[in-house]
C-alpha cells in the first residue's frame, strides 16, 4: 500500500516538475508579488494532487493542469492586497522569465505584455493565456464552459483590449 | 488592417513561446507541497457553514438540557411558563433542521470540483452558498416569527412588575396595568427583533460579501460572454 502510494507520488511529482512551466505562467497572471506566486503554485498543486486519482488520462496532463489551475486562481484562491506595485513586480529576477540570450527589448516587451494582461479580468485573463498557449478552441471553450462561438468573439474582443492596453502601456 | 493585427497577435504568441527560464521548483519542493495543510475559501465557506450550525445545535441543546434549570425563579416568572415549553419546542424542532441542514451542506459542498470548466465551478460554489444562506434565512425568520411574542410576553411581564413594585404606579387599575403592559410588550418584541434581524443581516451581507464577490463578478463576466 504505501508502496503504490510512494509510486504514486513519485509519478505526480515528476510530472509536476516537467510541466511545472504551466503552473508558473497560471501564477505569474493572477498574482503581483513572488509571495503571493508561491502561495497559488502551493495551492495549485495540492488542488492537482487531490484530483490526481480522478485524472483519468483520456485528456492530456497540460490540458487537466490548466483547467484545475485555473479554476483554483480564480475561484480557491483569494486575491491578497498587496501594495507592491505590478509594474515593479514585473521587472523583478524572480520573474526573469526570458531566455538569457535574449535582448532587453524582448524581455521589456514580456514584461509589458504580462503588465497589460493583467489590466484585464479574471475570465478575460484566462482566455487570453490559453490563446497564448495555442489551445484549441475546442479546448478553451470546455475550460471556461462556454461554445466554441462564445469564445472566439470574446477571444477578438480581448486581442483588441490587449493591444490597446500594449499601446498605452509603452 | 486585419493582415497587421494578425502579425501582431503572432508576434505576442512568438514572444510568449519565447519564455525558457522559468523558476524552478525541484521535485523536492514539489512533494513538500503536497505533504502541505492549507484551507481554501470554498474548505472556508464549508467550515463556517459547519460552525454556524454546530453554534446553532449547541445553542438549542444547551437550553434543552440546561435552560430549565439555568434561569432563575425570578426569570422564570417573567417569562411564564407557556414561554419555557415554546422554546423547548422550538428547539427540538432546531435540532432535527440542523442535521437536515448540515446534509444539505454537504451534498452541494461534494458537487464542488476542480476538475469541472470554470463556469460549473462557479455556479456550484455559488449554489452552494446560496443554499447555506437560504436555509439559514429561514431559519432566521422562522426564529424572529417565533420570538416576537416570547419578547412581547417578557417585556409585557417586566413592566407590570415594574408598576407593581412602583409607589407611583403601585395603584393603577389592571385595565391600566394591562394597558402598561401591552405598550412595553410590543416595544420590547419590535426593538429585540430588531436588532436579532439587523445583526443577521450584517453578518451575512459581510460573510457572504467577502467570499463570494469575487466569484459573482467573473460569473456575470461568463454570462455576458454567453450572452
Amino acid at each position: 500500500m504505501n508502496k503504490t502510494l510512494e509510486t504514486r507520488e513519485t509519478k505526480f511529482t515528476k510530472l509536476i516538475e516537467n510541466n511545472q512551466g504551466i503552473v508558473h505562467k497560471i501564477c505569474r497572471i493572477y498574482t503581483d508579488s513572488p509571495e503571493a506566486h508561491e502561495d497559488l503554485f502551493q495551492e495549485i498543486v495540492l488542488q492537482l494532487w487531490k484530483s490526481f486519482d480522478s485524472f483519468q488520462g483520456d485528456s492530456k496532463f497540460s490540458t487537466w493542469m490548466y483547467r484545475v489551475g485555473l479554476n483554483t486562481a480564480i475561484t480557491l484562491i483569494r486575491k491578497k492586497n498587496r501594495t507592491i506595485r505590478t509594474s515593479s513586480i514585473d521587472g523583478q529576477p524572480y520573474f526573469d522569465v526570458v531566455s538569457k540570450e535574449a535582448d532587453e527589448t524582448q524581455q521589456e516587451r514580456l514584461n509589458l505584455l504580462y503588465a497589460s494582461i493583467k489590466k484585464l479580468n479574471d475570465v478575460e485573463r484566462a482566455l487570453v493565456l490559453l490563446y497564448l498557449e495555442d489551445l484549441p478552441y475546442r479546448e478553451i471553450s470546455a475550460t471556461l464552459g462556454i461554445t466554441e462561438v462564445n469564445a472566439r468573439v470574446k477571444m477578438n474582443r480581448v486581442k483588441e483590449k490587449l493591444r490597446v492596453l500594449m499601446n498605452r502601456n509603452s | 488592417m486585419e493582415d497587421n493585427n494578425k502579425d501582431k497577435i503572432d508576434e505576442l504568441k512568438m514572444l510568449w513561446h519565447s519564455q525558457k527560464d522559468y523558476i524552478n521548483y525541484d521535485s523536492e519542493k514539489i512533494f513538500s507541497m503536497i505533504h502541505r495543510k492549507s484551507i481554501n475559501s470554498v474548505q472556508w465557506l464549508f467550515i463556517i457553514s459547519l460552525i454556524e450550525l454546530l453554534l446553532g445545535l449547541f445553542i438549542t441543546l444547551w437550553s434543552l438540557f440546561s435552560g430549565k434549570h439555568y434561569y432563575s425563579s425570578s426569570v422564570m416568572e417573567v417569562m411564564g411558563e407557556e414561554n419555557i415549553r415554546r422554546i423547548e419546542t422550538f428547539s427540538n424542532t432546531g435540532i432535527v433542521f440542523s442535521f437536515v441542514l448540515m446534509g444539505i451542506i454537504y451534498y452541494f459542498y461534494r458537487k464542488i470540483s476542480t476538475q469541472s470548466s470554470i463556469n460549473t465551478l462557479i455556479n456550484s460554489i455559488i449554489r452552494f452558498r446560496k443554499a447555506v444562506v437560504i436555509c439559514l434565512i429561514a431559519i432566521v425568520l422562522i426564529l424572529l416569527i417565533f420570538m416576537f411574542p416570547i419578547y412581547f410576553e417578557i417585556g409585557k411581564n417586566i413592566a407590570i412588575q415594574n408598576s407593581i413594585s412602583n409607589s407611583a404606579t403601585s395603584n393603577l387599575s389592571p385595565e391600566e396595568l394591562q394597558k402598561v403592559g401591552r405598550t412595553a410588550g410590543w416595544f420590547m418584541a419590535v426593538i429585540s427583533v430588531s436588532i436579532i434581524g439587523i445583526f443577521f443581516f450584517a453578518y451575512y451581507y459581510l460573510i457572504y460579501g467577502f467570499f463570494l464577490r469575487r466569484l459573482t463578478k467573473n460569473q456575470r463576466e461568463l454570462k455576458e460572454i454567453r450572452d
